[in-house]
């Protein structure tokens, strides 16, 4: 019996048990659920403020950005300038014509640095969320006094590498040669010859060279019509003075001899050259009763822009050697960089190296045979 | 029955936990729906949040690239903590962080035992605005900033630029002191940003004149025992004049062997005909207003002697002092302007009234230029004057055309500027 009834008992009882047991299990359910929609809620809200701080960095990274972008640094008129970046204080919501997610109040304080052209920008934005909390982000920089005119002023190249010569050439264009007024100018080499080198004002580079100038005409006489024969060459110059002085001792400082006939010879070294130096030479007397040669060689450079090699006089009629009826030459050279040797081009060498630019005032002093190159003027032997 | 009565109990509690277990499995299915439905969101947030650190570690590394134009244009000697400081022996920033050899510029080092780090100057924002440290040697210390709110910070590193005279800044910039922005740091920050800008010196002279003494009007100087002297065979001349030259007594250098009558030039119609602004400009590349308004060029005025004010400026700095006289300068003898290694560049808005034995390295610039007393030995300005107009006076004053300080005027003074499309912020 008892084995009986109970399973009954038993059943009814667990019919009840599974009521509550359901009823427990809708409490959990809901409960769960509940918690569910809360963190739900909670996503949503942290996903809007999320979006408002996105939007709030923009409009903070663009504030300054706008502050950034002057065009000028004192203040002028309209222009946004440097010194017109100021504090301000500004809303941004529908109200002002922006359609964002919030309503924002974008602040920014500019101090300016301490002894320094440069200003310090600090802009915050805030904002509240839809919890009612206080939102806000904040960006900190520099801004410098830069006027964008020094960069547009970097990329203009200047007129010359080198200095700026008389009569709005270049200083690597000869006193002497004739300028036509269109950005060239002109020098025969030899007064009697008949060749003239062409030069560009602004780089003092010899840009032709004309074969048939007349050799009745003088430089100052030349004119654009005049020259014929011309080709274009891409060549530099190596000019230089001659002076002679038969004294004992040589007078170097002022060797005033009238110049007998000679020719000058430059022998280029190292490399391939299209054509061979091209030099002439002319004695001079001036007014107050200097006399010199003055002498020109046209280089050609080889394929990379420079030359080498050594110029020496030819004489004519006269010898070279240590004799007392042979003449020594000597080239004045100067340590002009004091750094202790001859070695720039500039400084007359016995050889030049990679010369890569014009180069003028390489004088000789030719003087007695017998006599020593004048050490004290700074010249050296340069032949025999 | 034993068996029969555990078999019934066991099935009992099975039933229980049966539904409590669908019930869980239930609500954490829903749970992980939620999630999976809502990951965009939970994105999102983390997005926005990486933003802004990004944002910020960028801005402060725009702030180190703009905070290193202003501080290399900034002529003024520095103390450790950046600011000007009134110690003679303190260097400038661009002295202090730049090594110059010839025409380059090249990052200055400190050595730790037999390595040589590049010295980098940094800030940290704190509460108070940007604080920096420019060490002479050593690593740069700072202090992390107590408080709330956000501590951005940059370090910079320096590098020479592909053509002489050119440099490039490399800003690093973090949400706090830490990591990339203090070396040596263990602790992280959240976000670091790079920004790479390259500089370009905008010298304050940019084409040399070709003569010691080159006047856009005449020169009347009979009398007076005026030398002039150009040793340089590139240049070659000693006087420049576009009027007349009058000066009877005029002593003239000029390469050895080279005639003197080729040294001097005067009616120079090429010089005459230009206005006095383009003259100008022809010499130092940039207008007048634009030159002076340069914050590497220091403004002087000075109604009287102004002797004082010009030493006082040159003493300022540690490099080639740019100055800007306004109105007249007016100049008493004895005094010396200047070194070989720092020459000074003078440019006044008015006339130059100079008296007596002044040795100036460098270059004058004047709308009209004079120099009087004739008992003044040693009177030289070594490097090259410039007129707008005449120049004028008794002094034998010699006016040496110096090669080295104008090569050093045009290779190390000046502005740095930006070159146009040479920032980069990847």
């Amino acid at each position: 019996m008892q084995a009986h009834t109970s399973p009954i008992a038993r059943r009814a009882g667990q019919y009840g048990i599974s009521l509550i047991e359901a009823l427990i299990a809708l409490l959990v359910l809901s409960l769960g659920m509940l918690a569910i929609v809360r963190v739900q809620s909670h996503l949503r809200l942290g996903a809007e403020v999320a979006r408002e701080r996105t939007e709030a960095v923009r409009l903070a990274q663009q504030a300054l950005e706008t502050q950034r972008a002057y065009a000028a640094v004192a203040a002028s008129g309209a222009t946004r300038s440097w010194a017109g970046i100021t504090s301000t204080t500004t809303s941004i919501d529908a109200a002002s014509g922006y359609a964002t997610n919030a309503g924002y109040t974008l602040s920014a304080e500019i101090t300016n640095a301490a002894s320094l052209a440069a200003k310090h920008a600090s802009v915050t934005v805030s904002w509240t969320d839809r919890a009612g909390d206080a939102q806000r982000v904040e960006l900190d920089t520099v801004i410098a006094a830069h006027d964008p005119a020094y960069g547009g002023a970097l990329a203009i190249a200047p007129a010359a590498a080198t200095a700026r010569g008389a009569f709005a050439r270049s200083a690597l264009v000869p006193l002497l040669a004739k300028d036509f007024g269109n950005g060239t100018s002109a020098l025969k080499p030899t007064g009697a010859g008949s060749v003239a080198f062409v030069f560009d004002n602004l780089s003092g580079h010899v840009s032709a060279r004309c074969a048939g100038s007349g050799a009745a005409t003088s430089t100052d006489e030349l004119t654009l019509a005049g020259l014929t024969g011309c080709v274009a060459v891409d060549g530099v110059l190596l000019s230089g003075h001659v002076r002679f002085s038969q004294a004992t001792p040589p007078d170097a400082a002022r060797g005033n001899d009238a110049p007998p006939a000679f020719g000058i010879a430059l022998a280029l070294s190292g490399g391939v050259y299209g054509s061979a130096a091209e030099c002439g030479s002319e004695g001079v007397q001036t007014a107050t009763g200097d006399r010199y040669a003055s002498y020109h060689c046209l280089v050609i450079p080889r394929a990379d822009g420079r030359w080498s090699g050594r110029s020496t006089l030819v004489p004519s009629g006269w010898t070279i050697g240590t004799g007392a009826n042979d003449r020594r030459v000597c080239r004045y050279t100067a340590d002009l960089d004091r750094n202790g040797s001859i070695d720039a081009n500039d400084e007359h060498p016995a050889e030049y190296r990679n010369v890569d630019r014009p180069l003028a005032n390489q004088n000789f002093l030719v003087v007695k045979g017998s006599e020593a190159c004048p050490a004290a003027a700074m010249t050296a032997q340069h032949q025999p | 029955m034993e068996h029969h009565l555990a078999w019934h109990q066991a099935r009992r509690r099975q039933h229980g936990a049966a539904a409590l277990i669908v019930t869980m499995m239930l609500l954490f299915a829903t749970l992980l729906i939620a999630v999976f439905a809502n990951r965009s969101l939970v994105f999102e947030q983390r997005a926005s949040a990486n933003q802004y650190r990004a944002t910020q570690a960028f801005e402060a590394a725009e702030a180190g690239a703009e905070w290193a134009l202003a501080q290399l244009n900034n002529p003024q000697r520095i103390g450790p903590d950046c600011l000007p400081s009134g110690d003679g022996t303190a260097t400038s920033f661009r002295t202090r962080f730049l090594r110059r050899d010839g025409a380059v510029f090249a990052p200055a080092t400190w050595n730790a035992g037999a390595v040589a780090n590049a010295l980098q100057p940094s800030c940290v924002r704190s509460a108070a605005g940007w604080s920096c440290s420019c060490p002479v040697q050593g690593a740069a210390s700072l202090d992390e900033p107590s408080g709330d709110g956000p501590f951005p910070a940059f370090t910079l590193r320096f590098a020479s630029g592909d053509k002489p005279g050119s440099i490039r800044v490399q800003a690093t910039g973090c949400t706090r002191l830490a990591g990339a922005c203090a070396p040596g740091s263990t602790l992280q920050a959240d976000a670091v940003a790079q920004v790479d800008v390259t500089l370009a010196l905008l010298p304050g002279l940019r084409t040399p004149p070709a003569a010691a003494l080159t006047t856009r009007g005449g020169i009347a100087a009979d009398g007076a025992a005026v030398g002039a002297h150009n040793s340089d065979p590139a240049s070659g001349l000693a006087v420049h004049a576009g009027a007349s030259i009058s000066a009877n007594q005029l002593r003239l250098t000029l390469p050895a062997g080279t005639p003197l009558a080729s040294g001097v030039v005067e009616h120079d119609t090429g010089l005459a005909s230009q206005s006095a602004d383009r003259f100008f400009a022809s010499i130092f590349g940039l207008d007048k207003a634009r030159w002076k308004d340069q914050t590497s060029v220091q403004r002087v005025s000075c109604a009287s002697d102004c002797g004082a004010v010009l030493a006082a400026a040159i003493a300022a700095t540690d490099g080639s002092a740019l100055l800007w006289v306004d109105g007249d300068l007016v100049l008493d003898g004895p005094a010396t302007l200047g070194s070989a290694e720092h020459p000074t560049l003078i440019v006044v808005a008015g006339d130059a009234r100079l008296r007596g034995a002044i040795v100036l390295q460098g270059l004058l610039y004047a709308t009209t230029l004079r120099w009087d007393d004739t008992a003044a030995p040693g009177a030289a300005l070594n490097g090259a004057a410039l007129s707008e107009g005449d120049y004028t006076g008794n002094a034998s004053a010699d006016f040496i055309r110096d090669a080295g300080v104008l090569a050093t005027l045009k290779d190390h003074s000046g502005s740095f500027v930006r070159v146009n499309g040479g920032w980069r912020d990847f």
